[in-house]
């Protein structure tokens, strides 16, 4: 027997998306039905286009009564809905009608749908079940006035019902992407009919479990969490949808702040759902941010060796993947274990390529601003740099980490020729400027006019490259240019500053905010970066005491970088006056005291980082590092100092063996 | 009417412990019967100044002939056997009110604490028959670990006290009673093979030797053979049994074992303990965990069985707390310390483990201000602890404030103080304490060498060498002295002998690296610089000494990489790979 689909809708305002969806059963489905509740756009045109029987609902605030006004339309033995914002995947269309005529005597199936959540070029796919396929029957209607049920009511008149899971069957779904949120301000809508439907169906499990869903996804988490909590109390043992209620509480709990209770929910969770990768992912980042590391690492150990996620646990993507990886490698680079931190990043690097955060930290392990060439070698073999686009991402992320040679090799290869304005131009010429080539840079940096929205940032570049080359004319026409141009009070500042140095005249120090300051900062790396001394120096007399007491780790930090132990020292000691309880300047003195020689007073240096934070993992790690370096250097020496005692020659090698 | 006892007690150059003894039970016997088997000190002056009752009899190898025959002298109607390292420890009514509590018994079984360690709590308990009625059928038999035989059918009771204490026996006594014992149950057991209760002595004579592999035999076969109507000896036995099994290596037998027995003795907490520490072995934290709380919760096993106190409070807490910590719960590990330090104040270990807790949580300062206002400077075991555990975690300043303020400080922790004082800064207020102790008598090398140091600090280059020479001229002393004689050299930049007696190196190395280790344990303050710059010298002066020494130094920072490990271990255990 044959038999018939019939794919039921209701829309308004969806002009965006109706093609996508109905393109994509076109042929596959017996009839169209799209029931319009008030577009003022070309959705209904659009809809006869593809053949639907389009019909006008008076819009009552009820999505139940509109589902349900098309399936009293349908004709077909079977019903498929879907929403506007969602489509079937080719496969999934293809054998759409083999699913049912192989029904036999199941009444409806559960589809695999893929939630697309977050920005439209890096969505995250979320994977849930969704019940969208039924038998035409009279009796089976809608009920909930948001996030509509069927199954329920199938169940309920027909209690041996034979539902299944279509594998095969896969829905898109892209209602979660923040542009189309926004556009529709979608949750505020679907939270208001939801505490109307709480409040009028207080027993309705569902309806409590879709306001709580909604309620994260408002940033409400506070109040999420006793919706979910009613729900686990009221939902059978064996619900199919527990274990994602689970994972909801703990997000819920967490977002509000509630560790101890999240990590409970986690407990009594992996205790009934022991393979439930998700709920190891909350548990370890919940570790993570309690700095528990150790309880991290096991749970995040764990969400990699849990088996293939069944469909009912709707597992987020990468949560046996890249993921975790990501948080173990920032765990092991804690450990000062490098190594084993990027094996963990390249098995999440291969898991998700797109995911940057992986490759900004694999790249930053590589020290490309140290040794470019032996960076380069290593991501060659990592990434495969496949489009213009890759290329300038990876120029991009090396830029932001003070590699320019490196850079400006990545940038050109992704866009060779500028004769246009363009942010990767601008890159390019900062690099340019790097590599002391400033014909290049100006060619370049001349590219922008004023008007531009990148001419400020240019014309801050161009006076940098004179600054470098000691024109003073040229600095004190572009600084006035740019005072002139309607820029913040901070970047005025720093601009001020630049002018001054030139003008040698006794100037009153500079006070600078936190944007001012990051600025400033670049140009201190920039400066260092070229190896001008004296140009990190004089930029810093420039400022008030108060601004280099606050920021005196970093710029110690910062000429560290750059070998310069002298400066460091000097800005460290500054700012561990004004701090002294500060573990990291602890922590960043000893490893000067360290490279220095003076390991005695490294060690001390390093206990009393430890004291001050016991529970951060880097300063035992450096500690031991350098107990297991005065322990080499002991046996190496020996060797020098005790010439004549030959057998102890096969010491150091030894040693390095192990 | 109220029974008569007698005491009756076999003897062998027992002078040092048979007064303390007899002075004890003095008022809760009737009658003293003191048989002495050929004492060559003053052991029957101090019997007879008790009883009249003191006898020889000459030695046979035969410990039951020398028991029943002090039996015959006994004229009381109930016989009371101890040895002369045991004490009857309560109330001196309580045998009395025992016997008449249960007239229907002809003999009862005593408790008896065998103490392990000198540590309060720290003991084994057992059930031995040692009160019984004096009737002629009622003798001892076998020549070692003697019986009383009683004639059946007699009905024995369990009485929960009074408490037999034996003294802790010292190893190189015990081992040269070992050899003795172990001659004397081989032939006995060559003369009655299938003998059970002769096979589980011997057993426990090679456990008590460490020779687990020959031990275990043993103990297999009385377990295997005994029913429970032997419970006494079959109870020990299966314990035996694990601890042989374990110490060999065989935890799967173990676990088999364990299984097994905990079925057939549901309420012998004991098992619960082994169980447990079987998986703490295994890495099975979760599972250790579960059997050390069903061992707090069955508490104390019936008297019967033999007994290793604490194994259902403090020490299965003790262990549930290390069960937490490796499980990274630290909070219910330190619950369980706690619990564990208040069933038993004298067991201190679980204190180190909240120390470390505590100050990889949260530092040494707030650590220290916790310890106080939880009043745990308030024990004076626990504060010389704690001083002690802060100062070798780097905190010299709070280890002596940790012992400041307290009167009842003695000699031995004025020294400490002094040493705490002088590594934090205070080197005028350790001497002074150090003079005055000098003043009493003589001071042991460590606080010699701190006043060397004291002087060093001090720039008092001189008085540190005087002292230094006066070392020199003990030969005992003669190696530490050359130590402090080449740091205050190198300290002060004169001329001193680069070389070093080859005999002396290790004590020269030793003695300097402890200087070293010290000083790297000082807060940096005013005089942060001047230990660094001790410590520096001191290793030098060993690393330059000759290849050994080098060997050694590069050891020292080998052995503070592992300090540091440890310390890591109990805040990131389960990420352990990381750093090791």
């Amino acid at each position: 027997m044959v038999t018939r689909i019939s794919l039921c809708m209701i829309v308004r305002n969806e002009e965006q998306n109706i093609a996508r969806c109905l393109q994509s059963v076109q042929g596959f489905v017996d009839e169209i039905i799209v029931i319009d509740t008030g577009s003022t756009d070309k959705t209904v045109e659009i809809a006869r286009r593809f053949g639907a029987k389009v019909c006008s609902f008076l819009w009552n605030g009820n999505f139940s009564a509109a589902r349900n006004a098309s399936l009293e339309l349908a004709i077909g033995e079977w019903i498929l809905f879907l929403d506007a914002d969602e489509a079937l995947t080719a496969g999934g269309a293809a054998i759409l009608r083999q699913v049912t005529a192989d029904g036999g005597d199941i009444e409806g199936f559960f589809i695999k749908i893929i939630n697309y959540v977050g920005h439209g070029n890096d969505p995250e796919c979320c994977p849930d079940m969704v019940f969208r396929l039924f038998r035409n029957r009279p009796d089976y209607r809608f009920h909930d006035s948001i996030h509509e049920q069927i199954i329920d009511t199938i169940q309920q008149r027909n209690p041996q019902a034979k539902i299944e899971v279509a594998a095969e069957l896969v829905i898109l779904h892209y209602g979660y992407l923040d542009q189309q949120i926004k556009a529709k301000d979608k949750i505020n809508r679907n939270l208001s009919m939801l505490t109307q439907e709480v409040k009028e169906h207080p027993e309705s499990i569902s309806s409590h479990y879709h306001y709580g869903v909604e309620l994260i996804r408002s940033g409400q988490y506070e109040a999420a969490v006793p919706e979910f909590i009613c729900v686990t109390q009221k939902l059978e043992p064996g619900a199919f949808y527990l274990p994602k209620v689970l994972r909801y509480l703990v997000v819920a709990y967490r977002g509000a702040g509630k560790v101890k209770e999240a990590l409970a929910t986690v407990k009594t969770g992996v205790a009934r759902f022991p393979d439930y990768a998700d709920l190891y992912y909350y548990g370890g980042l919940l570790s993570y941010e309690e700095r528990d590391y150790g309880i991290a690492y096991t749970f995040f150990e764990q969400c990699l060796s849990r088996p293939e996620q069944p469909i009912h646990y709707a597992s987020h993507s990468g949560m046996r993947g890249f993921r975790p990886c990501f948080y173990l490698g920032k765990i092991a680079e804690k450990f000062g274990n490098e190594e084993e931190a990027l094996r963990y990043y390249i098995q999440g690097l291969r898991d998700n390529p797109s995911f940057l955060p992986m490759l900004e930290n694999i790249t930053r392990i590589l020290r490309p601003w140290e040794d470019p060439v032996y960076a380069r070698n290593a991501l060659e073999k990592l990434c495969d740099f496949c489009s213009p686009q890759s290329y300038l991402t990876m120029g991009q992320i090396l830029l932001s980490q003070g590699a320019f040679g490196l850079a400006l090799e990545y940038l050109r290869q992704g866009a060779a020729e500028q004769q246009e304005p363009s942010l990767a131009g601008l890159h390019q010429a900062v690099c340019w400027l790097q590599k002391e080539r400033y014909l290049e840079t100006l060619l370049l940096l001349d590219l922008f006019h004023p008007g531009d929205s990148l001419y400020p940032l240019a014309t801050l570049n161009k006076l940098l490259c004179f600054w470098f080359q000691g024109n003073g004319c040229q600095i004190r026409r572009l600084a006035d240019e740019l005072l002139a141009l309607e820029l913040t009070r901070d970047t005025r500042a720093v601009i001020s500053i630049l002018r001054n140095i030139t003008d040698k005249d006794g100037n009153c120090p500079v006070k600078l905010g936190a944007e001012g300051m990051n600025l400033l900062l670049e140009i201190l790396l920039r400066t260092l970066d070229l190896g001008r001394w004296e140009y990190g120096k004089e930029l810093l007399k420039q400022l008030d005491r108060t601004c280099l007491i606050d920021y005196g780790l970093t710029v110690a930090q910062l000429w560290e970088r750059y070998g310069r132990l002298d400066e460091a020292d000097y800005y460290v000691r500054l700012y561990l006056d004004a701090h002294p309880d500060s573990a990291d300047a602890h922590g960043e003195l000893a490893g000067l005291l360290r490279q220095r020689g003076l390991y005695l007073e490294s060690i001390v240096c390093y206990r009393q980082a430890i004291d001050l934070d016991p529970r951060e993992p880097q300063y035992y790690c450096k500690l031991i590092e350098l107990y297991t370096q005065m322990s080499r250097t002991e046996q190496t020496e020996a060797v020098d100092r005790f010439a004549a005692a030959v057998a102890l020659s096969a010491l150091p090698e030894e040693a390095g063996d192990k | 009417m109220i029974p008569t006892i007698s005491l009756a007690m076999i003897v062998c150059n027992e002078e040092n412990y048979l007064a303390e003894c007899l002075t004890g039970i003095r008022q809760t016997v009737d009658e003293i019967v003191i048989v002495d088997t050929g004492s060559t000190d003053q052991t029957r002056e101090i019997a007879k100044q008790f009883t009249e009752k003191v006898y020889s009899f000459s030695w046979q190898n035969d410990f039951s002939a020398a028991r029943n025959y002090a039996i015959e002298q006994s004229t009381g109607e109930w016989i009371l056997s101890l040895d002369a390292d045991e004490k009857l420890q309560g109330d001196s009514n309580e045998l009395r009110s025992v016997i008449s509590r249960r007239p229907e018994c002809a003999a009862f079984f005593l408790p008896l604490h065998s103490q392990r360690t000198t540590t309060a709590g720290d003991f084994d308990r057992y059930a031995v028959l040692r009160l019984f009625r004096n009737l002629p059928a009622y003798r001892f038999a076998g020549k070692i670990h003697e019986q009383v035989m009683l004639e059946k059918p007699a009905t024995v009771g369990t009485a929960p006290g009074p408490v037999i204490v034996h003294r802790m026996v010292l190893p190189r006594e015990r081992n040269r009673k070992r050899n003795r014992n172990l001659g004397l149950l081989k032939k006995a057991l060559r003369a009655e093979p299938e003998n059970c209760f002769l096979q589980y002595y011997l057993g426990v004579e090679w456990l008590g030797l460490g020779q687990f592999s020959k031990a275990l035999p043993y103990f297999l076969r009385v377990c295997s053979t005994l029913s429970d109507e032997h419970l006494l000896f079959r109870a020990p036995a299966v314990r035996h049994t694990i601890t042989c099994l374990m110490a060999t290596g065989r935890g799967h037998d173990v676990d088999c074992l364990c299984q097994e027995e905990i079925r057939r003795y549901p309420a012998y907490t004991d098992l619960f303990f082994d169980y447990g520490l079987l998986f703490i072995i295994t890495g099975r934290y979760r599972d250790a965990l579960q059997y050390f709380e069903k061992a707090v919760e069955s508490g104390l096993p019936p008297a019967i069985f033999s007994h290793t106190n604490g194994t259902e409070s403090f020490l299965a807490l003790y262990h549930a707390g290390e069960c937490h910590e490796k499980l990274g719960e630290a909070q219910a590990a330190q619950a369980c310390y706690q619990q564990a330090l208040s069933a038993n104040p004298a067991f201190v270990y679980p204190l180190c483990r909240l120390f470390f807790l505590s100050l990889t949580a949260e530092g040494a300062s707030r650590s220290f201000t916790q310890f106080r206002e939880s009043g745990y400077l308030k024990n004076k075991q626990w504060s010389k602890l704690l001083a002690h555990l802060f100062f070798i975690a780097g905190f010299s300043r709070l280890a002596a404030d940790c012992l400041e303020n307290h009167d009842f400080l003695q000699e031995d922790d004025l020294l400490s103080l002094a040493h705490y004082l002088l590594y934090s800064g205070s080197g005028d207020q350790a001497l002074a304490i150090l003079q005055r102790l000098e003043q009493r008598g003589e001071v042991p090398l460590d606080c010699q060498i701190d006043q060397v140091i004291a002087g060093l600090v001090a720039g008092d280059y001189r008085r540190a060498r005087q002292r230094a020479l006066s070392l020199w001229r003990k030969p005992q002393t003669r190696s530490a002295a050359w130590a402090l004689l080449s740091l205050i050299s190198r300290y002060s930049n004169s001329e001193f002998y680069r070389g070093v007696e080859k005999s002396r190196e290790t004590e020269v190395a030793r003695v300097l690296l402890t200087i070293a280790a010290d000083c790297l344990r000082t807060n940096p303050g005013r005089d942060g610089a001047v230990f660094r710059r001790l410590a520096a010298e001191a290793v030098g002066f060993v690393s330059g000494m000759s290849p050994a020494g080098s060997r050694l130094v590069a050891n020292f920072w080998q052995e503070q990489v592992k300090d540091v490990q440890e310390l890591m271990d109990i805040l990131y255990f389960q990420a352990r790979s990381l750093y090791v």
